[in-house]
């Protein structure tokens, strides 16, 4: 995965963003809750011919505490960072929690976005069908919901870094050091959510997302543990337009469970 | 040395199979299991017992705050400190609550404070927690990734709001308030002594340090895992160059006092295996909300109670707690040298015990408060006397202190009530 640093808003912010791919077909792809990893779908992506721009969301995965407490602090750097990049009139891809940003980012600046492909994004609440608490749980519980088998083919092969070492078969008796460790991954990925979807993931999404206007799709595993599918109704209410692809066998992981259902949605 | 009595208001009456039934004696604790007027006989028995153990001789009284759950229901601890401040005399009264990020505006922290301080004639510590992530991140929302930095905040706009002789403006990153200009003001100048109750959070010490507050490890790891923390503490003070006051630290202990060991076991280890296997009985995915501590902390092994994301031990027995360090027991003499030996070997220079624990029945703690308070506090007092206290309260000369009208024939009669 190669990275770099890209300096905005005058400094006083750096971004670092993984690419892959080299045409100048660009697309823009925000990671989830789970951290930024090199997953099959992005990897496929590149294949397809596609140069996919991923940063990395400030303060996931490193140990810097930034200044950026909301989510509009958030969504007026992506777009600097846009700015600094050059890039325009590209699609957005954003999964989970980037799922949420992508929408946030695509509400403020439509004209941007050439399309919008928003997979198990989060940004609404009902309470008679809450989300799953992240913040609350244990890792057992964690791996039960974000995966549809904890034990299964897509979960072995998650690798261990971010929120994903967590959400592992073995993390809950783990000791010592190797408790240390989960704790720290655990802590530079769901601390820094937590400041876009705590306690709520609700941050008035509602109130912009009518202002997408590029043409927008949904991707939903049919088996979403922690988003429940029900929520693609506020997207395809929300986005004028916008259609849902439902994929079977999925939960949230749905980039590693079923990557090739994904990618046929995207291209 | 200052010897103070603890409470933390346990509820005392769960059941007896509670640990298998529910999850959690903290944040989702189901209510069903609460019953107001068993309360109502609760609060009132806590309040007897720290006023038994304010007139026996404590030097001070605390009380604390926590939300939602059966463990310590005070979730006021300055409506407890305000009776405290009428119905005891000479004591401080040493509020160890407060958790300051929780309040908007914290002035209202500030407010409370003065006032308590007032009514009892300077007699006030204000306690500065950051409190447990129960209690802030699950209980009353606060995000865990500025709880920290808003509890910064909170702490210099209170002791501003204190001290500031003018109207003032703050403009902070959490709090913004054109003017400032708390009415009343503390009795103590600047302000009353200001102590942090601590679970191992390593920016902590250096906090305590730079702001000269009071470092209390409230732990009931017992004081073998307490060494940990307070060499910690102790060596920070070193690599500054700092002092190192014992008055600058506190540190909590449960202790029970009897005529044996054997009849300490009898009478109190039931009560005492009720507190490690109940009240701290937490759903692990409450123990520590993503953020609440830093990396640093993490890092530095300091996880303390919180420790894994297993399932608890559960199980402790009286021989296993007394083994720990947990509980302090025995005869005055045995108690006495044990507390001695953890206020030499921590640099204690206030001790906090807690003598009513768990579900220990209203007569049983009043025993043992008297017992400790009379047997066993006066031969500690000694220790550590080559030091200045400068973490205790400026109590006011001749403070006005109304005595209740139970309490004083004259007043009752005068009242037209009875004796």
């Amino acid at each position: 995965m190669q990275t770099r640093q890209i300096p905005v808003g005058n400094g006083r912010f750096e971004i670092e963003i993984a690419e892959w791919g080299d045409s100048d077909d660009y697309l823009l792809f925000l990671h989830g809750i789970s951290g930024l990893h090199e997953d099959p779908v992005i990897v496929g992506l590149a294949q397809a011919g596609k140069h996919v721009i991923a940063p990395r969301h400030p303060g996931f995965g490193d140990e810097s505490q930034t200044e950026l407490d909301t989510i509009h602090d958030l969504v007026y750097v992506y777009l600097d960072l846009l700015d600094e990049l050059g890039l325009d009139n590209l699609p957005i891809v954003g999964h989970s929690l980037g799922g949420m940003i992508a929408a946030e980012l695509a509400a403020t600046q439509p004209e941007r976005f050439r399309s919008v492909s928003l997979i198990s994004p989060m940004g609404f609440f009902h309470k008679e069908n809450p989300t799953f608490d992240f913040f609350a749980c244990t890792p057992s519980e964690m791996a039960a919901a974000f995966f549809l088998d904890p034990e299964g083919e897509a979960a072995q092969s998650a690798g261990d870094t971010g929120l994903r070492r967590l959400a592992q078969a073995g993390a809950e008796s783990a000791e010592g050091e190797e408790l240390i460790e989960i704790y720290v991954e655990r802590s530079k990925t769901l601390a820094t959510a937590a400041k876009y979807l705590w306690p709520l993931p609700d941050r008035g999404l509602k109130k912009r997302i009518h202002r997408i206007s590029g043409p927008a799709q949904i991707v939903w595993g049919k088996q979403d543990k922690v988003v429940p599918i029900a929520y693609a109704q506020d997207f395809l209410d929300g986005i004028k337009g916008s259609t849902l692809t439902e994929i079977d066998n999925a939960s949230h992981e749905i980039l590693l469970e079923q990557p090739e259902a994904v990618l046929d949605a995207l291209l | 040395m200052k010897i103070e009595m603890f409470h933390l208001h346990p509820y005392r009456d769960l059941p007896e199979d509670f640990a298998e039934k529910y999850r959690s004696v903290w944040v989702d604790v189901p209510i069903e299991l609460f019953d107001p007027p068993k309360a109502h006989e609760m609060y009132n028995w806590t309040l007897d017992e720290l006023e038994y153990g304010a007139s026996l001789g404590f030097d001070g009284v605390c009380v604390n705050e926590h939300h939602q759950n059966a463990y310590g229901y005070m979730p006021s601890p300055n409506i407890m400190a305000a009776s405290l401040a009428r119905r005891t005399k000479d004591v401080a009264i040493i509020v160890m609550g407060n958790s300051i990020a929780l309040y908007d505006p914290p002035t209202r922290v500030a407010e409370e404070m003065a006032m308590l301080d007032c009514i009892s004639g300077g007699r006030m510590v204000s306690g500065f927690p950051t409190g447990t992530s129960m209690d802030t991140n699950y209980a009353y929302g606060q995000n865990p990734a500025t709880l920290r930095d808003k509890y910064y905040e909170a702490s210099d706009l209170i002791l501003k709001a204190w001290t500031d002789p003018e109207v003032f403006t703050w403009d902070g990153r959490f709090f913004q308030l054109r003017y400032v200009n708390i009415w009343p003001r503390p009795v103590q100048q600047p302000h009353p002594p200001v102590w942090v109750p601590g679970a191992g959070s390593i920016e902590t010490w250096d906090w305590c340090l730079d702001q000269s507050f009071n470092y209390a490890y409230l732990s009931y790891s017992g004081f073998k895992r307490g060494k940990q923390v307070m060499d910690g503490f102790w060596n920070k003070a070193d690599q500054r160059g700092m002092e190192k006051n014992p008055y600058q630290a506190g540190f909590l202990q449960l202790v029970v006092t009897g005529d044996s060991l054997d009849e300490c076991a009898e009478k109190y280890g039931p009560h005492i295996e009720y507190f490690f296997n109940k009240m701290l009985h937490t759903y692990p995915g409450f123990g520590d909300a993503p953020g609440y501590r830093t990396l640093d902390t993490l890092k530095a092994g300091l996880l303390g109670q919180i420790g894994s994301f297993g399932e608890r031990p559960g199980g402790s027995t009286w021989e296993t707690l007394l083994e720990a360090g947990n509980v302090v027991a025995g005869t005055p003499k045995d108690v006495t040298e044990q507390l001695e030996q953890v206020a030499l070997d921590l640099n204690i220079g206030h001790l906090m015990l807690l003598p009513q624990i768990g579900s220990m029945p209203h007569e049983l703690a009043m025993e043992n408060i008297k017992k400790t308070a009379t047997e066993v506090v006066p031969n500690l007092r000694h220790l550590h006397s080559d030091y200045e206290d400068r973490w205790w309260p400026q109590m006011l000369a001749g403070r006005v202190q109304q005595q209740p009208m139970f309490n004083n024939p004259e007043l009752a009669e005068a009242a037209g009530g009875g004796a």
